[in-house]
């Protein structure tokens, strides 16, 4: 958890520094004005205003004493989780909303630390309130 | 004329508010999605009984939201995120009844204490929230956005996390001159970010990555339920009543910030949640405090989004002009037109907001009450395991979008990576919530006046706003400032003590 702890202090200001960048790289339609008369106006200012609180909170970050200990591996299963859900939007159309829920849910239940059976049960619940009441009262993913 | 209290009515009303109910507390099911799915309902039915069943959709939908917050720590509107993790806590520290008497009870009598003002001076009020321009509204919202981002702590991290939520409501069709901005073609990102979408990323999914990261520890974590019968009444009612009574005057005005914040065009329950519960936050005041004031504000607003509606015919929110939008499919013309021709339709409509808040409120609250009990009674993985289920069907529901999925999920990773990195997530939804009320209340006003900075300095009102804010974050940072030099004198008086200590041990 540490670890973990420590590998996002320093990469989310990274990100947000990286992120800074974008208003400033890409191009926004600015109606033929200047960008500080137009649309790219806020979207740059707060780029600014996260490369220079990345770069502070990086330089902070170093100074601190750096922590040790272990915890990266159970990354793992986060990441596992987040594909999961990027592959359920795949599967919404094919399978169907109530078992795409019911999938993940599964699998969250086993990352978790779930028995299989219980996981199942979690799952079949989920599936009832996603055939009962989203599609069949609802009309959701119909 | 008929009365408020006949049985049809009140059966009409009983109806919406359940209905209201249930998809308030379900997370990615909103108060619009409800209203929206009722309309073709609505259209067969008589003004006098669809004005009730409007009536409780809409104030039980927002307040239900505060149902799962307490659950399973997902917010089910942006309004409730704004004290999310002080209702969560206080359901940890107190029990389930007692956090669900801080979301219904307060909730009932700031739509109460709106109410009040509705029937009083719905007119009046309405002339003054008119004198409001796009000047006014950027100077108030400023306000919500120094108080919000200077509450939080640490100051760096919260700044930075409000600055990306901005940044991230900056995608999609700008809010003043509609250019599309960093869509990059992509016809699911011209509309921008959903609110909802969002919530349930950041505080669902976000949740669970962050659990199996072992970051929150919940397995460890022990809740109480309601207990005894007794408890849970005693918890819920007496306790809650009791704090009231002690906060009488923090109720009173998170209730009329609320109401007013109601009227303002375009802001809504969400950033008088945001403004009243960052003020208590700041004060460094307690967690009840906090909650408190948050759900009071979120329900008085609600009273205020219908003055204009009513009075002027302007809605105040998406809720509504739906509503307004179903009286002019039935005919109905809002505005003094209203009150003159059909006044038995708007005491009707009066009456059923009192019922709902002093009957439908409190007795829905203690419900959801037992029922979260049982549910925080389960082992934490398999609400965990349930959550993901719930976010999946929520997340679609919102849109019938499947690539809502793809927003979610990276929101979910968003909200886990601030989270393991200690940036406060509250501050992102504010971001998100405020970002384009600020930016088109300034780049509107900036347009009218061809780029004359000095103009939001010319109206009085607006010059009122900007000395407040001023004055505002003048004292926010005096206060900030006289914390760290009183912990700085505490942490060198206890090195002092200890220093002194070892060399008398030494010695």
């Amino acid at each position: 958890m540490r670890g973990v702890g420590r590998a996002a202090e320093v990469l989310v200001p990274a990100l947000m520094g990286v992120t800074g960048l974008g208003p400033w790289v890409v191009a926004v339609d600015n109606g033929g004005q200047p960008w500080y008369l137009g649309p790219a106006l806020f979207p740059r200012v707060l780029g600014l205003a996260l490369v220079a609180g990345g770069v502070w909170c990086l330089a902070g970050s170093r100074a601190r004493e750096r922590g040790h200990g272990t915890g990266v591996g159970s990354v793992l299963p986060a990441l596992l989780l987040a594909v999961g859900f990027v592959a359920g939007a795949g599967l919404v159309g094919r399978i169907g909303l109530p078992l795409t829920a019911a999938g993940l849910t599964g699998l969250a239940g086993v990352l978790l630390g779930l028995t299989p059976r219980r996981a199942a049960l979690v799952a079949v619940v989920v599936w009832v309130l996603g055939w009962g009441v989203f599609v069949r009262l609802l009309g959701v993913g119909r | 004329m008929t009365s408020f209290l006949s049985p049809d009515v009140l059966v009409a009303l009983a109806l919406g508010s359940a209905y209201g109910m249930v998809f308030g507390a379900v997370p990615g099911l909103t108060a619009t999605l409800a209203l929206a799915l009722f309309v073709p309902v609505g259209l067969f039915m008589e003004p006098r009984l669809l004005l009730p069943t409007l009536v409780g959709i809409t104030a039980m939908a927002i307040f239900a939201s505060d149902i799962a917050n307490i659950a399973v720590k997902i917010p089910g509107t942006p309004a409730s995120a704004a004290y999310n993790e002080e209702l969560y806590r206080i359901s940890r520290a107190r029990s389930v009844a007692y956090a669900m008497g801080i979301a219904s009870i307060p909730s009932a009598v700031g739509s109460l204490i709106g109410v009040a003002f509705l029937i009083g001076g719905s007119l009046g009020l309405a002339r003054v929230a008119k004198q409001f321009s796009s000047f006014e509204v950027f100077w108030l919202v400023l306000l919500g956005v120094s108080s919000g981002v200077l509450a939080a702590t640490p100051f760096l991290k919260s700044l930075l996390a409000f600055a990306l939520g901005m940044l991230l409501a900056s995608v999609g069709y700008d809010p003043a001159l509609g250019m599309p901005r960093f869509t990059f073609g992509s016809e699911l990102l011209l509309g921008g970010f959903d609110f909802i979408v969002a919530l349930v990323g950041l505080f669902g999914i976000g949740e669970v990555l962050t659990e199996l990261t072992g970051g929150l520890g919940w397995e460890g974590e022990v809740r109480r339920g309601n207990g005894a019968r007794g408890s849970a009444f005693r918890d819920y009612f007496v306790e809650t009543w009791r704090l009231m009574v002690e906060k009488r005057w923090l109720v009173l005005r998170a209730s009329v910030v609320g109401l007013f914040v109601g009227f303002l065009p375009g802001a809504g329950s969400d950033f008088a949640a945001w403004v009243c519960s960052n003020m208590e936050r700041l004060r460094g005041r307690s967690d009840e405090e906090v909650a408190l004031a948050g759900t009071t504000a979120n329900n008085a607003s609600i009273a205020g989004d219908w003055v204009p509606a009513l009075s002027l015919g302007i809605p105040g929110d998406t809720l509504t002009a739906i509503i307004l939008g179903l009286f002019i499919s039935l005919g109905i013309t809002p505005g003094p037109a209203l009150f003159a021709e059909h006044w038995d339709w708007v005491v009707n409509l009066y009456g059923a907001f009192l019922v709902a808040s002093v009957v439908f409120m409190p007795l829905g609250g203690y419900w959801a009450a037992k029922a979260v009990s049982w549910v925080v009674r389960l082992p934490k993985r398999v609400v965990l395991a349930g959550v993901v289920g719930v976010c999946v069907l929520g997340v679609y529901a919102v849109n019938n979008n499947p690539e809502d999925l793809y927003v979610a999920a990276g929101f979910g990773v968003l909200g886990w990576l601030l989270r393991m990195g200690g940036f406060p997530v509250g501050q992102l939804v504010l971001g998100l919530v405020l970002g384009p009320l600020l930016e088109r209340a300034f780049v509107v006003s900036m347009i009218k006046t061809q780029w004359d900075v000095l103009s939001f300095f010319r109206r009085p009102m607006a010059m009122g706003l900007a000395v407040a804010n001023v004055v505002l974050v003048g004292a926010i940072l005096a206060y900030r400032w006289g914390q760290s030099r009183a912990s700085e004198g505490r942490n060198r008086r206890e090195g002092q003590v200890a220093g002194a200590a070892a060399w008398e041990r030494e010695g």
